[in-house]
């Protein structure tokens, strides 16, 4: 009703506009301590509207939908001071077919979310009983309708389900963090024994330190800091850069930036993903676009005002909340593993090296750049293809765009991380800086 | 507990639940503004009215946010939200309640006028500024203010209603020559709880004449394209007021916050009240009572007053910061440090203005007992894993026989909180604090103040290549 309600409102006013709704609600278990904590219940509604007038933008949005008619006056009074812009709104005509919903992760009672995580909890704590575990366990259903005054209307569902859980252990040489994360949007089984195991594994070895010096290692990077060393890309190919000219990317569209070897796709319709859609925040078809293919860099990331100011076609990735303006952003990323890689195989072939499960101080740096600097808050020494301990107090500073070229291997083994699908991948002469 | 049709005309009665409750609505209007380069990209408002309902049964919270107040709290509601405690397992625990209270304020504002074109005004004048230099390729300029009411009535008795104002502007050049990029900024951001007579024209005041600082963010900006970036390694650096503040926030202040303290025996022991890990000039504080800080408040979001902390004091563990809940959990005096972001999340233990205090040494004292090292400036941000922190400044400049050098950059400083801590030597005589966003568990953005004279520390390792 609220967008009826609006259009009626907008209809005499001779301008064009598109109004964002959502609506949702949002169940969650937190645990903590390996004890329960909380069950929160959200609901969540609200309203945009952007208006163009006399070609110029303005944008209000409430969750109070008494307030209807003040929202069509402020997006009209804002106009007056927005940006200038020559768009026409799309009306997009046969949608992509996305996977939002499955019946199994949407029919799924919340006592079975709370027992898995009491079962899970109790598997680590048999095998290590010193560690204290704090979970969570998300459901949320979203429902988006974008309509605008080309006659555009559509809109979607979407359940999310999301399992993630971090174990604190406290030694007396120091602190060890770890955590763990599963998207079970699209299947909401897990199996918690094997996911018990690896956790405690992790644990097990981290209790043992080793010592290393500043040196150059291969370093193997796991989804997790995998995912922060390629979100330094997505800063750089994101079209509004291009425009502002403040990206290292500018003059590289078909041009080798990385190995052969390596693929990455935005995919804004992958099965169950965070970000998966029929249309974005423009209206645009949301779809799969090559980032890097072959190692070439092969696209930049578009809205349709960006791409309309450089003369190009919008890329589907206009990203939108009701509360904020679309802006250009990644759905989810995906880098196409390699073939018969697993972590053991990847592991057995190192002599020398370290793995990073997890750091500190991404988005720090200077990314529009490609300046990472991260300190390595939980990596392991690597000697002859084993895994000897724990290393501490140790830094890992570079520029993406240089260690593109250092990826010598990509795993064959994706995690799903909800918005990146992805394997660990393998860096080379990684300049190390240790305090030892 | 009847007065609550009086706080809330609108709300139901909720005394027939027997647990402990509290209650939150909040309206709020947001404006914004954005500059990027030439183009205004942002201009928005934004209207929010919600409410955050919490009942602690059994040991555990059940809790739910909504947008339509009036129709969502009702007893069928509570009942659903009350039966879910059944699927908890139920566990020891109370809470430290507080006095009942009344404290409503309502507020009449001088200005009646809307003051975007001031708004607008301001931001583009200094967006222009940053533009004025070749090299400065685009701009990220950020005009911010929300004016939220917070309404709050819990079982314990307290009925709060206040208004606070907060403001800020964020200016950031982007500089480029050939394909190196850089970029610096800076925030002002400032609160004010809302009276009789207040003019948000005269508060916006805070924002003006900051020419200078914008000249100097771009000559910042510009200079370096031509700095070299730092050779990893461990140095000896003084830290400017910028960094002491992500340092007392990032470093220490969240290893004070009692909710990750008291699962655990082994941290409690860590963080045990006398431990020394400074030397006995090293003070630091949380205080939201300092007036108009962005990280200032008169009750946080449980009704608890807001009260000055201190964390360390005198080089020892001198306190924590507490909820109801990790005040009773640690037996220790509730310090009004429960926020929460929105009315769509829970409170938890947050900081509000964290500092730490000045003592008498001079910058240039600080300068000559250092000798060797860096001068390491500004704070692109911060991160925590409990003893482990990362942080990166803007820029910072070599120091050698006691004079600045060279300016270099990428300077991120990583290590254990508890042997930095340790490492300070010196403490200088020039606090400020500066008004910036902290981001904990999924609460992001929630206003805060940080601050702290130059400081001198031994041994931090420096991130490079």
């Amino acid at each position: 009703m609220v967008i009826e309600d609006l259009k009626e409102l907008l209809k005499d006013k001779n301008i064009i506009y598109d109004i964002f709704y959502e609506e949702g609600h949002q169940e969650s278990f937190q645990f903590r301590g390996d004890e329960p904590y909380s069950c929160e219940k959200k609901e969540r509604r609200g309203v945009g509207l952007r208006v163009i007038k006399d070609g110029r933008i303005g944008f209000s949005s409430t969750s109070d939908f008494s307030k209807l008619k003040e929202l069509v006056d402020t997006a009209l009074t804002l106009s007056f001071y927005g940006e200038k812009v020559n768009i026409k709104l799309p009306w997009e005509k046969d949608l992509p077919e996305v996977k939002t919903i499955s019946n199994k992760t949407s029919l799924i009672k919340s006592e079975k979310l709370y027992s898995m995580a009491v079962e899970l909890i109790s598997l680590i704590k048999e095998k290590e009983p010193e560690v204290k575990i704090d979970l969570s366990i998300e459901k949320e259903y979203q429902y988006v309708r974008l309509a605008n005054s080309e006659g555009f209307d559509a809109s979607y569902e979407k359940i999310i389900l999301g399992f993630g859980f971090d174990g604190l252990l406290v030694l007396e040489d120091g602190i060890t963090w770890l955590s763990d994360f599963y998207n079970l949007s699209e299947n909401p089984e897990l199996d918690l024994k094997k996911v018990s195991e690896d956790f405690c594994q992790l644990i097990k070895i981290a209790k043992r330190k080793v010592k290393i010096n500043t040196g150059e290692y291969k370093v193997i990077l796991m989804p997790i800091p995998a995912a922060h060393f390629f979100s330094i890309l997505f800063v750089g190919a994101n079209g509004k850069q291009l425009e502002k000219n403040a990206t290292p990317l500018v003059d590289k569209e078909g041009k080798q930036i990385a190995p052969a070897f390596l693929n990455i796709v935005d995919n804004g319709i992958y099965p169950f993903g965070y970000n998966t859609a029929p249309f974005d925040g423009d209206g645009i078809k949301r779809r799969s676009t090559k980032v890097i293919e072959n190692g070439i860099f092969s696209n930049f990331l578009f809205d349709l005002i960006t791409a309309q100011k450089l003369n190009r076609k919008s890329t589907g990735n206009s990203e939108r909340s009701y509360e904020s303006m679309p802006r250009i952003q990644a759905t989810n990323i995906y880098v196409e593993p390699s073939q018969d890689y697993p972590l053991t195989k990847i592991i057995k072939e190192i002599k020398e090296g370290i793995i990073v499960y997890y750091m500190l101080g991404a988005g720090q740096s200077n990314v529009l750049a490609g300046e990472f600097n991260w300190v390595i808050n939980l990596g392991f020494k690597i000697e002859n293809g084993e895994i000897i301990g724990r290393i501490k107090d140790c830094m890992f500073a570079g520029n993406l765009y240089e260690y593109l070229n250092k990826i010598i291997l990509i795993g064959s083994e994706i995690k799903d991380l909800g918005n990146y699908f992805l394997p660990p991948i393998v860096l080379d002469k990684c300049k190390i800086v240790s305090k030892e | 507990m009847k007065k609550i049709k009086e706080v809330m005309p609108v709300m139901p009665d909720l005394s027939y639940v027997k647990d402990y409750f509290d209650l939150r609505i909040e309206e709020s209007e947001t404006t914004s503004l954005q500059f990027r380069g030439k183009e205004l990209e942002v201009i928005q408002r934004n209207f929010e009215r919600g409410g955050f309902l919490r009942i602690f049964k059994r040991g555990n919270w059940l809790s739910a946010s909504f947008n339509d107040v009036e129709k969502q709290i009702n007893r069928e509601n509570v009942e659903i939200l009350l039966k879910d405690a059944e699927l908890l397992r139920p566990k020891e625990g109370n809470l430290t309640l507080l006095l009942p209270k009344e404290d409503k304020r309502s507020y009449k504002l001088i200005d009646q006028e809307e003051l975007l074109n001031y708004k607008f005004d301001l931001l583009r004048k200094y967006n222009n500024i940053l533009l004025s230099h070749p090299k400065i390729v685009t701009t990220n300029a950020i005009y911010n203010d929300r004016l939220v009411r917070k309404i709050f009535y819990s079982k314990d008795g307290r009925e709060i209603d206040y208004t606070i104002f907060y403001y800020s502007i964020y200016l950031v050049a982007i500089s480029r020559d050939g394909n190196n990029i850089c970029d610096y900024g800076l925030g002002i951001g400032r609160s004010r709880v809302l009276e009789d007579g207040v003019s948000i024209k005269e508060l916006l005041k805070d924002l003006e004449n900051k020419e200078e600082e914008i000249e100097k963010i771009v000559k910042i900006a510009v200079d370096l394209l031509s700095a070299e970036p730092v050779v990893g390694g461990i140095y000896d650096v003084i830290i400017d007021q910028r960094l002491a503040g992500v340092f007392a926030h990032e470093a220490f202040g969240h290893l004070s916050e009692a909710d990750h303290i008291y699962t655990n025996e082994k941290l409690k022991k860590l963080m045990a009240i006398g431990n020394q890990y400074g030397i006995e000039e090293l003070t630091i504080v949380d205080d939201p009572q300092l007036p108009n800080e962005r990280g200032s408040y008169l009750y946080d979001d449980e009704g608890t007053e807001a009260k000055k902390t201190y964390l360390i004091k005198e080089g020892k563990i001198a306190g924590h910061l507490h909820s109801k809940e990790t005040a009773a959990k640690m037996g220790e005096e509730l310090t009004g440090n429960a926020r929460s972001i929105s009315y769509r999340h829970p409170p938890i233990v947050r900081m509000s203005n964290t500092y730490i205090e000045p003592r008498d040494k001079s910058f240039e004292e600080l300068l000559s007992l250092l000798d060797n090292g860096l001068y390491v400036c500004g704070a692109r941000g911060g991160q925590t894993e409990l003893e482990n922190f990362s942080f990166a400044s803007q820029y910072a400049y070599e120091v050698k026989k006691g004079k600045l050098g060279k300016m270099i950059r990428d300077v991120t400083i990583c290590g254990n909180v508890f042997e930095t801590l340790k490492n300070i030597k010196g403490i200088g005589n020039d606090l400020k604090i500066y008004g910036g966003s902290c981001g904990k568990g999924s609460q992001y953005p929630l206003p805060i103040g940080d601050g702290g004279p130059h400081i001198l520390i031994k041994n931090v390792i420096i991130g490079g290549r």
